[in-house]
């Protein structure tokens, strides 16, 4: 049987927010959401370093936009979710809903 | 606000990647911290030291390598005829002889450590700078630990040596040597 690689929870994170930001998914908006969505600081590294694993997977694409003077005359380099990564993480979501039902523990209260 | 600009340029040649760079600087430059940055750079250059590990590996090895051969079949041959012309009394002391023969040895003793830093800076290409001062912490941390030990074999070395310049120079000198090689080869 082919063995299987399943997306780590903060691949998982950073792949769902790529798809929730759309045409604007860099770096500064995937982290910024990413700390507001977990309470959180992130680390830009290594929301990039979880991104070149997604891509790797084929899970997402990357393409450099223009240099900005803000950035130090730096591009941005913006990540777009491919017909695999979406499928990815709808096939995990569904795993995870059904691995979460009949759970006392976590029903209901937020602790 | 006034950008790390310290941080910005050891990111670029630690081989941290420019949109990481860009990133960091475009929310520096809207608001976030000093401090929130250099937490951010140290964080990348940790991702860097793991994802080139091996790489890092391969060059400090190779300049070690590299310190041995030299070392060994033109350092130690040198040395060798140099106590020979000292004790024979070829070379009376503080004459012409004797100061150009001075400045060769400092050339002979100071060049294959700026020559495999230049290596290892050459070998490791994309991140520059990371596995060059690996290499020179790593050639500094052996030079410490041999005059702790003091296992060189000439007579023991007095302890009043710690409180002069000394060992700082013999610890910081082959480390800078190996650095400014390093810097020679980043040199674009």
């Amino acid at each position: 049987m082919r063995r299987r690689d399943y997306l780590g929870s903060f691949e998982l994170m950073v792949l769902v927010t790529v798809m929730r930001l759309g045409d604007d998914a860099y770096g500064v908006p995937i982290s910024t959401e990413l700390e507001e969505e977990t309470g959180h600081e992130i680390a830009v590294a290594s929301v990039y370093a979880a991104l070149q694993r997604l891509e790797d997977k084929g899970l997402v694409t990357s393409r450099f936009g223009d240099p900005t003077p803000e950035r130090g005359g730096r591009a941005k380099k913006f990540f777009k979710a491919t017909g695999k990564g979406i499928r990815e993480a709808r096939n995990t979501h569904r795993a995870l809903t059904r691995l979460w039902r009949n759970i006392p523990q976590l029903e209901g209260g937020t602790t | 606000v006034t950008r790390p600009g310290l941080a910005t340029w050891f990111l670029r040649h630690l081989g941290v990647d420019d949109a990481v760079i860009g990133d960091l600087v475009e929310q520096h430059e809207s608001g976030r911290s000093g401090r929130w940055f250099w937490r951010q750079a140290l964080t990348a250059t940790f991702h860097v030291a793991r994802t080139h590990a091996l790489v890092t590996i391969g060059a400090v090895a190779l300049g070690w390598t590299a310190l041995w051969l030299f070392f060994r079949f033109v350092g130690s041959p040198l040395s060798r005829f140099d106590q020979y012309l000292l004790e024979n009394g070829l070379i009376d002391r503080y004459s012409a002889a004797w100061w150009l023969r001075s400045i060769l040895m400092w050339l002979v003793v100071g060049f294959p450590f700026l020559a495999s830093g230049w290596m290892v800076t050459k070998v490791a290409a994309r991140n520059e700078l990371f596995p060059v001062l690996t290499f020179a912490l790593s050639v500094s941390a052996t030079i410490l630990v041999a005059l702790v030990l003091d296992t060189g074999q000439a007579d023991p070395a007095p302890l009043r040596m710690w409180l002069t310049p000394v060992p700082l120079f013999l610890i910081g000198g082959p480390a800078t040597a190996i650095v400014v090689g390093g810097f020679v080869a980043a040199r674009r």
